[in-house]
């Protein structure tokens, strides 16, 4: 609890000219202000001209002001600053920023906030004056202040549950448990939005996985297609060469038949080209027909024939291998999917909860904590005033436009 | 004698500032700049206070704006500055099971 008082000036006042002053600053008892009072000085030194039994005008004005709270109950004030007279006859005054201060501030803990405060500012001030004189006076009083101490300290001892929300140390301890439970619900969200990232990572990977496999099935199809077909093709093209084979052996034998018969005649070296002829007529039959038994062999696996066997049988098997990996994929992504989201829900469930217990320890209404949120205010700064100090909307607005 | 403001709107006030000044000749050089402000705030478990302030002056020949270069006479002026921490209605209750609310005020005069 304090009471302040301040006066001041950054650049003094400023006198010219006969200047004659009689002040009194002190915490008088009433009635019993010593000094000399302008009515008590000679003639020589007194000022004003009206002087009575009464002393002059002005110190019987004064008197009417200063004395007007004497029957006041409540007393004497606690802090009085009294200037009962000041007289100069002539002064030529300069102020600039001149500033009174009267502050009276009294907290117990977060219970009792009181302030009351007077703020008095005179900027450039430039004043010829003659013939004055002047009060002045200052008080403070702090019974109602205590007072008001009085009753909530009344209040913590007919309810003691309330001392738990009072101290600094207590409350320290609290935003230090408040922190950490923070922090552990923090580790908690993360956790959940971690499991959540995982299993649609795990989807994820499922999905390519079972899109490699798909695609590995395929490749694996594909290249047993091209095998089968490679086989086809090596069955035609070795029988074709076996056939092949056989025209040559015959084509050579009748060959060696005609140039044995070649020193025999005419006749017989047309015959020998005709044998010749005909066993290449064979030969030629021959590749024929192993070109078609390669052609047969690659109709029955469903191709257009010839080079085209090979290609066509990896082609089912890669159509086949990818329809079912397309399947596979599909149903892993989409098993993925729903895993993902559940661990989402879980997660934000998770968080939600957490805030939750974060409202609570902070005392707070969660529409106050988002509040506080958005204005990023601390509500540890906050003073409640919702049903058992709980933190509003409007106590965190008023909060961060104080 | 003029008032501007009421200097004793607020009675019993636990602080105040007053001063009063009379002079046979007053003359401003430049026109003055004055600033008063009231504020505070009452803050208790039984509730809402408020704050009761009073600021002005009584002046007897001399206008509320004066000019300068003029010359005032016989001039009076008391000036008071108030304020008065206004207890919640219900601080008589001491059980302490009410809503806390704050109330902060800030009132301005210019003189």
């Amino acid at each position: 609890m304090m009471a302040s008082q301040q006066t001041k000036s950054s650049q003094g006042p400023k006198t010219t000219g006969r200047t004659r002053t009689s002040q009194d600053v002190k915490a008088p008892q009433r009635g019993q202000r010593k000094g000399q009072r302008a009515s008590e000085k000679s003639g020589k030194y007194r000022f004003a001209q009206n002087v009575a039994e009464a002393g002059t005008a002005a110190e019987r004005e004064y008197e009417a002001y200063a004395l007007a709270g004497i029957e006041d109950p409540r007393g004497d004030p606690d802090v009085l600053l009294d200037v009962p007279a000041l007289k100069v006859d002539s002064i030529h005054l300069e102020l600039d920023n001149l500033d009174a201060r009267v502050a009276l501030r009294a907290q117990v803990l977060n219970l009792v906030k009181l302030n009351a405060g007077i703020d008095a500012h005179l900027g450039k001030l430039r004043i010829d004056i003659k013939g004055v004189e002047a009060q002045a006076l200052l008080k403070v009083r702090l019974d109602r202040v205590a007072a008001i101490v009085d009753r909530t300290l009344t209040t913590v001892d007919r309810n003691p549950e309330l001392v738990k929300s009072l101290g600094r140390t207590i409350e320290d301890v609290g935003r230090g448990t408040g922190h950490a439970l923070g922090e552990t619900g923090e580790a908690v969200d993360d956790v959940g939005e971690g499991a959540g990232g995982a299993v649609q990572d795990v989807g994820a990977g499922a999905g390519q996985a079972v899109g490699e496999l798909g695609e590995g099935a395929n490749q694996a199809v594909g290249q047993i297609g091209e095998g089968a077909g490679q086989a086809v093709g090596d069955v035609g093209q070795g029988a074709g060469q076996a056939v092949g084979d056989v025209g040559e052996g015959a084509g050579q034998a009748a060959g060696n038949v005609g140039e044995t018969a070649e020193g025999l005649g005419q006749v017989a070296g047309q015959a020998g080209q005709g044998a010749g002829e005909a066993v290449s007529g064979v030969a030629e039959g021959a590749g024929g027909a192993a070109g078609e038994v390669e052609q047969t062999a690659a109709g029955l696996l469903g191709g257009n024939g010839g080079g085209g066997a090979d290609a066509s049988a990896g082609g089912i098997a890669k159509l086949a291998a990818k329809m079912v990996a397309q399947e596979l994929k599909s149903a892993a992504t989409e098993e993925a999917k729903e895993l993902g989201l559940a661990a989402a829900r879980k997660a934000k469930e998770v968080g939600e909860r957490r805030k939750e217990r974060k409202a609570e320890e902070a005392n707070a209404t969660e529409a106050a904590m988002r509040t506080a949120e958005e204005l990023d205010v601390d509500l540890d700064e906050v003073d409640g005033t919702g049903p058992e100090g709980r933190i509003t909307i409007r106590d965190v607005r008023e909060a961060q436009e104080a | 004698m003029a008032r501007k403001g009421d200097p004793d709107r607020v009675e019993d006030a636990d602080v105040e500032i007053g001063a009063s000044v009379q002079a046979k000749q007053l003359r401003f050089r430049q026109k003055p700049k004055t600033h008063v402000e009231l504020h505070g705030e009452v803050h208790e478990p039984q509730g809402e206070g408020e704050l009761e302030t009073a600021s002005g002056s009584e002046r007897q020949n001399l206008p509320d704006e004066v000019e300068p270069g003029i010359t005032y006479r016989d001039v009076r002026v008391r000036w008071r500055a108030a304020a008065r921490l206004k207890e919640p209605a219900s601080s008589g209750d001491t059980e302490g099971h009410r809503s806390e609310r704050s109330d902060s005020s800030k009132r301005r005069s210019q003189g």
